[in-house]
């Protein structure tokens, strides 16, 4: 199964969401934590695929003239 | 509303990267059909060289201004600078507007900018400035405005008087900048001079091509000295000796070393740094970068004046950020140009050391890609010792690609094609190809020049000291000397084709 995120940066911590879920957290691992997390509550076991964009609009508007793209992710885990 | 790299596609109507390639190519593309018998580019106004009393005593617009070329004589001076203000003002307004800007405020800065620009260029062609002691095709402005004295700078001044202007409403006038910063886009007006100079590469590929395939190569050479050798050891001396931790030493060396700010945001992307640190970086670079420009060009001029391909390869290594870098090397190419004239009587074809200069740093800025891509596996796997089945998306590369290169290089694709294939259309191709890599991309630079002066503001630098002591220990004492040192190995002794 597939999930998909937008991944955003503010008051100095990642913003990660979606349709059904916003995790604010310090780090990238504290993210990918509370999403397990939130997978090993919420569905059955088996194969997680996690996609995550990062929304370059958070860059302020002058720096995007130098490059257009921060980064996405993308990982698996399992649940058993 | 956000922006989200999903498909191979994205950003491709959104970007200032993609409009540069967009622009250049519309621009390319009217001027080829001079090919089919129409010349639909030569109403550009561009500025003559002119002599103060002599405008004085009988004032005329036609003294400053003239169109490109002649079978646009008809238009009144000043109607060729209103059709080459609506032109432009339409184009990027379109670009504006799929770019999500303001496109009210951009229309009023772009206006603004416009104005400046025309008034620097204009102003910097007077003849005290502008004008040789020498003969060029057949005319020494020297002796035909009875000049008792002069700077001998050619196109040289009206850069940096365009640059200055710039400087001063960034630093003193800011309530100002901010009206007007909407429209100052150095680096799309930039990247859009630089697809057009495809052009004036594919006629470079014409006249000599082992020199310009030659140059082409020790660009390639060039890019991985950067990578390979500036990045490290500027990495080394920023954790060593200033304690900056692993995500700030990386961040700071990428711009430092490979291309600027480009280069600190895929760096920062690459090991998924906090986006505060790229932007912190940013500003260092601009403002370095802008030090660079003002003095990297007329140093190299008086220390090498009978090096103007090294000279032209080193700024390429040596100067950050795109637009920067095109701006010293127009510098560099009018100064070194200028003087030799001066002093041999003998003028060297123009645009060939902003050639060195161009496809040195666009080699750099193409493997950008890859190196954040190796940087990104290398981060993973050895620094943050991670064992999750994390991928690296091949899209990466893509997505960090530089846009206006593939513009570049299609734009001297056809030409190389034209000339194997169809030799014939040459000489007419030529019509608008010489206009728009001449006029065209003369007035894209200006509105580099003045753009960059209007963003660049020195009072971000405070509360930076420690950086700022890496960053010029970086520039001046680990890579202007060995990028000096390299483009010496592959250019030395080559120069410039002479002019006729």
């Amino acid at each position: 199964m597939q999930l998909d995120f937008t991944l955003s940066f503010t008051d100095r911590q990642w913003v990660c969401f979606n349709d059904s879920l916003k995790i604010t957290a310090n780090s990238l691992d504290e993210i990918d934590e509370a999403i397990k997390n939130h997978i090993h509550h919420n569905y059955d076991k088996g194969n997680f695929r996690i996609k995550m964009y990062f929304d370059f609009d958070r860059f302020p508007r002058w720096h995007r003239q130098y490059m257009p793209h921060y980064f996405n992710r993308d990982f698996t885990f399992n649940i058993n | 509303m956000s922006t989200l790299n999903k498909k191979w596609y994205s950003g491709m109507f959104s970007t200032e990267d993609w409009w540069s390639a967009w622009l250049g190519l519309f621009f390319f593309a009217m001027g080829l059909l001079s090919i089919w018998g129409l010349e639909i580019v030569g109403w550009i106004a561009k500025p003559k060289t002119w002599e103060f009393t002599n405008l004085v005593q009988d004032f005329a617009w036609s003294k400053l201004i003239k169109t490109t070329s002649k079978d646009y004589n008809f238009l009144h001076p000043l109607v060729a600078i209103l059709i080459t203000y609506i032109v432009f003002t339409i184009l990027t307004g379109i670009g504006a507007y799929y770019q999500k800007l303001n496109v009210k405020k951009y229309i009023l800065g772009f206006s603004v900018i416009f104005v400046l620009t025309w008034v620097s260029w204009i102003i910097g062609h007077e003849a005290h400035f502008s004008a040789i002691n020498a003969s060029i095709k057949g005319k020494n402005y020297f002796e035909i405005f009875d000049l008792t004295w002069g700077l001998q700078l050619g196109g040289g001044f009206s850069f940096m008087l365009a640059l200055l202007i710039g400087l001063l409403i960034g630093n003193f006038f800011k309530d100002f900048a901010d009206k007007i910063k909407e429209a100052a886009k150095p680096e799309w007006f930039i990247k859009t001079a630089i697809v057009l100079l495809g052009i004036k590469l594919g006629m470079m590929t014409m006249k000599a091509a082992g020199f310009t395939y030659e140059l082409a190569l020790a660009g390639a050479a060039a890019a991985f000295v950067a990578y390979l050798l500036f990045w490290p050891i500027v990495y080394y001396v920023g954790r060593k000796f200033f304690k900056l931790n692993r995500s700030s030493a990386a961040v700071l060396s990428s711009g430092i070393s490979i291309c600027g700010v480009s280069a600190s945001i895929a760096t920062a992307g690459a090991i998924k740094a906090k986006p505060i640190i790229p932007i912190a970086v940013s500003t260092l670079i601009i403002v370095f970068a802008m030090f660079e420009l003002v003095v990297l060009p007329p140093v190299y001029t008086n220390l090498a004046p009978n090096q103007p391909i090294v000279n032209g390869a080193a700024m390429g290594m040596t100067v950050k950020t795109d637009g920067a870098d095109a701006a010293a090397g127009a510098i560099l190419d009018e100064l070194m140009v200028s003087k030799h004239l001066k002093k041999e009587d003998v003028k060297w074809e123009e645009g060939w050391i902003l050639s060195a200069a161009i496809l040195t740093k666009i080699w750099i800025d193409v493997f950008i890609g890859i190196w954040s891509f190796i940087l990104a596996i290398i981060w993973i796997r050895n620094v943050e010792n991670k064992k999750s089945k994390e991928k690296i998306p091949l899209k990466e590369i893509w997505f960090r690609f530089p846009k206006f290169v593939l513009a570049y290089m299609l734009v001297w694709i056809i030409y190389l094609g034209m000339m194997y294939f169809f030799p014939d259309i040459l000489p007419d191709a030529k019509i608008g190809g010489n206009i728009v890599q001449g006029t065209f991309r003369k007035f894209m630079f200006m509105l580099t020049f003045l753009s960059i002066g209007v963003i660049t503001d020195f009072s971000k630098l405070k509360g930076m000291g420690r950086l700022i002591l890496l960053y010029a220990i970086g520039l001046f004492v680990i890579i202007a000397p060995i990028a000096y040192l390299v483009a010496y190995i592959f250019h030395h002794g080559m120069l410039p084709p002479l002019a006729h």
